[in-house]
């Protein structure tokens, strides 16, 4: 069930053709393209130009790897209003095992796509290509990695509606 | 600002609203913040974000099993899978607290590579291979929930805790909130007898304790409160008053004192006021239309106490007491009371040394246009 969703999307004419003339399906370092669609459209986004746009840098605790980060990455409100034109209402993240994120408010600039690691692209083992952290965690529990549900990794489509 | 309240004798409804306030903030406080926060705790055990990280990572170990077993040239695709199931896997709490996973990350690194090499491993080789990290799995999983299970047990033992002391709280702040009312309430209710008290206490200032009257200060009183409309003043003298206490004693004296309080009330009627100026003087106030009606009125005065025949045993001029009565007809903007009441003297002065018993109005002097004649 859990894999259903990028196996269908597999299957889609433009996440298909983006696949094939893309390095390569089978490669170790799909997904290679970030899928956009708005308005009903979708469009695919290499991976490569989000990293070289990628601009945003902090060092933090990564409780899942329960140890300090140089974070590269995007700020994800200032990033979505530059790639979706007009503010959208809502922004869907979604990964490669369906696991989904919403924002039905506007993220603030503490959430961060992030495409590096140390210095380092980041692959599927680093939770990439694309992940997405909060740099500011309040008051929670590091811990508890139930506080950090909303962050997202192997994020292959974002949504912006309407 | 708090002393600028407290001192309007308002402090403690003030502190009992405040009470209240905090009781339906604390309310929404429970509300609005601590019940999202639970529900956001408790509410993802049915989507993939309640999912155990483990158990993702094993979705994908069967992912790589089944690309194997259904389709045996798709060694790739399981290679990829077998990436994810790492990639899930590879979370430093597993790490630290289940000493199987670095073999199992192994495994699974080692099983990827494996399926890039040619020939790749057959689909039981993999399943006999990728047993180790699905028991694994299993393992963090069982311990995982457990520790799900002790903190839920917390979290409720928590709450329950909570729970006890914002009953409490609520419990406490809603009986000072109470308490607070019951101050106000006393406080209001001592400052409203102390306000009538004072009122008792001015309306005695203003009254003639042996008539009942009012004296002369509730006459300058009235004369304060009154509009620009006409008014008629007459001062009325008893006669030969003396020498009435002197043959029949002074409790007599002050028997015809009240009795003629009464004659005098019942003959002046309407929205006359009686007021005694001292001794046998009195004065009675009236809204008065003309000089003239204030004469007829003066004269109905007289009258009613020759009729009454009260016997005056003393009296050089009749058997019976009288009256001298002096009157003004007089507009409070025209005259002020001191010049009206100059006149209604003046006049009474004349009635006196035409004989006493009798009654005069005069003044017109105090009126711009006087309709009314001496």
């Amino acid at each position: 069930m859990l894999r259903s969703s990028w196996y269908r999307r597999f299957w889609q004419w433009p996440y298909f053709l983006t696949m094939l003339f893309s390095t390569s399906v089978l490669a170790q370092s799909w997904p290679d393209v970030l899928l956009l669609s708005h308005d009903g459209e979708d469009r695919a986004l290499p991976i490569e130009t989000l990293r070289e746009q990628a601009d945003e840098t902090f060092s933090f605790y990564d409780p899942y790897l329960g140890r300090d980060v140089d974070i590269r990455g995007l700020p994800l409100g200032e990033w979505a209003r530059a790639s979706f034109g007009d503010r959208p209402e809502r922004l869907t993240l979604e990964a490669v095992d369906g696991f989904e994120v919403v924002f039905d408010e506007w993220p603030g600039p503490s959430w961060v796509l992030v495409t590096h690691h140390d210095g380092e692209p980041i692959g599927l083992r680093e939770k990439g290509p694309l992940r997405l952290v909060e740099r500011d965690y309040g008051d929670r529990d590091l811990d508890n990695l139930r506080s950090f549900n909303e962050w997202i990794w192997m994020i292959e489509r974002i949504e912006a509606a309407p | 600002m708090i002393r600028r309240l407290w001192d309007s004798r308002n402090g403690w409804l003030w502190l009992s609203l405040a009470s209240f306030s905090t009781l339906v903030l604390l309310v929404v406080y429970e509300l609005r913040l601590v019940a999202p926060e639970v529900d956001r705790y408790f509410s993802q055990a049915d989507n993939i974000t309640g999912h155990q990280l483990a158990t993702r990572s094993r979705v994908f170990v069967h992912d790589a099993l089944d690309a194997m077993v259904r389709d045996v040239s798709s060694p790739q695709a399981a290679a990829m899978s077998l990436e994810m199931a790492y990639s899930f896997l590879d979370i430093v709490t597993y790490r630290e607290l289940y000493d199987c996973t670095p073999e199992a990350l192994a495994d699974l690194d080692t099983w990827r590579q494996r399926l890039l090499e040619t020939p790749p491993p057959s689909a039981e080789q993999m399943t006999r291979g990728l047993l180790p990290v699905l028991q694994c799995q299993t393992e963090i999983e069982t311990g995982q929930r457990i520790r799900g299970s002790e903190t839920v047990t917390q979290f409720v033992a928590e709450a329950r805790s909570h729970q006890s002391l914002l009953l409490g709280g609520i419990l406490v702040i809603y009986l000072l909130g109470l308490l607070f009312w019951r101050f106000h309430e006393k406080q209001r209710l001592a400052t409203q007898e102390a306000s009538r008290e004072s009122l008792r206490w001015m309306a005695k200032a203003l009254q003639d304790p042996l008539t009942g009257v009012g004296n002369r200060n509730a006459l300058h009183a009235r004369i304060d409160e009154q509009s620009d409309l006409p008014l008629g003043l007459l001062l009325v003298d008893i006669d030969y008053f003396k020498p009435y206490n002197d043959s029949l004693g002074h409790p007599e004296g002050d028997r015809l004192l009240r009795q003629l309080v009464g004659l005098i009330e019942m003959a002046m009627e309407g929205d006359s006021r009686l007021y005694r100026m001292g001794g046998d003087e009195f004065a009675v106030l009236l809204p008065c239309a003309s000089s003239t009606a204030l004469e007829a009125r003066c004269e109905r005065l007289v009258q009613v106490l020759r009729q009454q025949a009260i016997p005056h045993p003393a009296s050089p001029v009749a058997e019976s007491v009288t009256l001298s009565v002096g009157g003004v007809w007089f507009s409070p903007a025209q005259a002020s009371f001191d010049t009206a009441y100059a006149a209604a003297d003046a006049a009474l002065y004349h009635v006196k040394q035409r004989g006493r018993d009798g009654c005069k109005v005069g003044s017109r002097e105090l009126m711009p246009h006087s309709a009314g004649a001496i």
